[in-house]
């Protein structure tokens, strides 16, 4: 356990970590950086300040110099949780029970913290795929599962449309997008990829399955029966950085078109759908950091409307508007082919 | 249940036939009020969407006029929810299998803090006494001792109640009252004016840690209790003047005078951990689809909590035990 991993996202963010984190294998480095962000599972031997009335809660949480102390006493067994410094060098320091309970509260925590660190860079994650093509690329967003990763998927050919993200991609100030390869779920529909076949999806049962509800209700609760492949995108397909030229949000209509859309009113879209899967407020120990350490986590969310409103500055902004997931990729090469 | 109706200091009116946790008792009204500004109504509806209707995750969604329907399609359960119009007369309807699974009283809760935001008032997470119409406000984070701190300092006198958990700001410097049931444990410090009534064998349970998990987690044991204050003791308005943060500490006790600004900013954070205007993902929908601004609004009500609270003097307390807080606000004033 006393091994350390270095992650180095595009030399933006360096991490140093002895567990394993929800950042792509893509970015792990052997070099030893100095981090700008340290997550550390380790023995922590803090205790509850003395108190003489007890108080109803599951955990006791404080305030000490300028880290935020989280400690549920339980009996025999340390959970403690730790958050020092995010305004300059974040870290992130747990027990090994905190990370075996609350690992979904850990991931959310990693994610956040890497948000908000890249927010303070002049970046900032979106929620969306991205594609590239010459020296371009296309951003993807989507809300929940309605496509994102089908249309990236369909479109690659290894030549002229390279695979930047399916599910987050970094973009920066002055417009330009980031590679955030993670491992690539796909859904329960078939998909053909002749240029590159192992792309291909063809889970017979589960795409008959998912036509009934009830069936995708079970699968959405144990989302590893819902995922047919597992892929790891390959290095040669991967670009790691382009300029954004498109922005195509993916919804529904009957339309089967693609239609231009208001900046604005895109910067809006794109910014509630990527809060609705990554709630900024969606984990209470930052939140106590915040209210606490007097950390302003509350303008952040403009912050990100501000970078976004730099980086797509140049950006055609359009709505995919469809209720056939095939229609997607086709609006999008018709677009390029304008 | 029957259709019921609240005014809450008739800023915002509500229609509803379902219980709503959030609204206190003391606003409801007899009378029927005839242009509600949220309507919240169980019943059958008869909305069909199309079979090739675009499903998100696990439903199918659809934006109709100034609408949201969203249907689950489960076989055998009705499950269909519709918003509307959540910049003018909100309406949220949805049937009995949605109310049971679907976190209704959660999306009412966004949508009322919302509704206020855009009537210019700030609904926020904080305990307020008010004493011969000057309102001392106490924030804090879930569980720090704010209810406590508002118990104690009530005396039915010179300390009157608005509210222990939420109060209605407004930008001119006034606070209204919210008065909630007052969720009371044996280990809730609650003055002379309410007390504790679960008992001596509550108050025996209470004593162990282990016995509570145990009861709570598997019995549907409740120690705590939910108790309407009495609406003599209650308050409705009057002009912020003192912010008080609770802040807990490890060592140091002591109050410590700080900007409004860092209150405001306090306030706000506490508000938004339990008032999420992004936690409901329907709502999420619905901003998507009809380009609502919740982010705007967002940053309205942090400007409305600044203003309200421009004039106030702002103090941050610390202290390791819940009976210092309330020396230390009766200190200050």
């Amino acid at each position: 356990m006393n091994r350390f991993y270095f992650y180095s996202i595009h030399d933006i963010i360096r991490i140093r970590t002895n567990v394993e984190i929800p950042v792509p294998d893509y970015f792990k480095v052997k070099d030893e950086y100095e981090p700008d962000i340290e997550i550390i599972q380790e023995d922590l031997n803090f205790d509850v300040p003395k108190k003489k009335k007890k108080k109803r809660k599951d955990y006791s949480v404080w305030k000490e110099d300028s880290a935020l102390l989280i400690d549920y006493e339980t009996p025999v067994l340390s959970t403690k949780l730790m958050i020092e410094d995010l305004q300059t060098k974040p870290k992130i320091r747990f027990t090994r029970t905190y990370l075996k309970h609350f690992k979904k509260h850990v991931f959310t925590l990693i994610n956040l913290i890497l948000q908000l660190k890249l927010i303070q860079k002049g970046y900032t994650l979106v929620h969306s795929s991205c594609v590239s093509f010459e020296d371009y690329c296309a951003l993807i967003p989507a809300l929940g599962s309605t496509g994102k990763t089908f249309t990236v998927l369909s479109l690659l050919d290894g030549k002229k449309f390279k695979f930047m993200s399916d599910d987050l991609t970094i973009l920066s100030r002055e417009g330009e997008a980031f590679s955030y390869p993670g491992k690539i779920g796909t859904g329960p529909y078939v998909l053909k990829n002749e240029s590159i076949p192992f792309l291909s999806v063809n889970p017979k049962i589960s795409s008959k399955l998912a036509k009934f509800s009830i069936i995708s209700i079970i699968f959405g609760k144990f989302p590893w029966l819902y995922k047919s492949k597992n892929l790891e995108m390959p290095k040669e397909l991967i670009t790691d950085k382009a300029k954004v030229k498109y922005l195509f949000l993916i919804t529904s209509g009957e339309e089967n078109k693609a239609t231009k859309i208001d900046k604005e009113e895109a910067i809006s879209k794109v910014l509630i759908e990527h809060i609705d899967t990554h709630n900024l407020f969606g984990n209470y120990a930052l939140n106590y950091y915040s209210f606490l350490c007097n950390f302003d986590l509350c303008t952040q969310l403009e912050e990100m409307r501000n970078i976004l409103r730099r980086g797509l500055k140049g950006v055609e902004c359009y709505e995919l508007r469809s209720n056939n997931l095939y229609k997607y990729p086709e609006m999008i090469k018709e677009v390029l082919r304008r | 249940m029957d259709v019921e109706y609240y005014s809450i200091h008739d800023i915002i009116k509500v229609k509803t036939n379902v219980k709503l946790p959030i609204l206190p008792d003391y606003f409801k009204v007899k009378d029927e009020l005839t242009t509600p500004d949220i309507e919240v109504l169980v019943g059958e509806l008869k909305i069909d969407l199309p079979e090739d209707k675009k499903r998100c995750g696990i439903f199918f969604l659809q934006g109709r006029g100034s609408s949201l329907f969203i249907d689950y399609k489960i076989p055998f359960l009705d499950a269909k929810l519709i918003i509307d119009d959540l910049e003018g007369k909100t309406k949220i309807k949805f049937t009995k299998a949605l109310k049971k699974f679907g976190k209704v009283e959660v999306l009412f809760n966004t949508i009322l803090l919302l509704k206020f935001i855009q009537k210019g008032y700030a609904l926020v997470h904080s305990g307020c006494v008010n004493s011969f119409g000057n309102c001392y406000l106490i924030s804090a984070m879930r569980d720090m001792g704010k209810t406590s701190t508002v118990l104690s300092l009530l005396d039915g006198n010179k300390f009157k109640f608005m509210s222990d958990d939420l109060t209605i700001l407004r930008d001119d410097g006034k606070a209204f009252s919210y008065p909630t049931k007052v969720g009371i444990s044996p280990f809730t410090l609650t003055g002379n004016m309410v007390s504790y009534t679960g008992g001596r064998m509550k108050k025996l349970i209470a004593k162990s840690q282990l016995l509570i998990f145990i009861l709570e987690n598997f019995l549907k044991f409740e120690l705590s209790e939910r108790k309407e204050i009495p609406h003599e003791l209650i308050e409705d308005e009057g002009t912020i003047e003192k912010v008080f943060i609770l802040a807990g500490s490890r060592e140091k006790e002591g109050i410590r005078k700080i900007d409004n600004s860092e209150a405001a900013r306090k306030i706000l954070m506490t508000t938004a951990e339990l008032l999420d205007p992004f936690r409901v993902y329907s709502l999420n929908y619905y901003s998507y689809i009809f380009d609502l601004d919740t982010l705007k609004l967002f940053n309205k009500e942090k400007e409305i909590i600044e203003k309200a609270i421009a004039d106030a003097e702002c103090f941050e307390l610390r202290a390791n035990k819940v009976e210092r807080y309330v020396e230390m606000v009766k200190e200050v004033i």
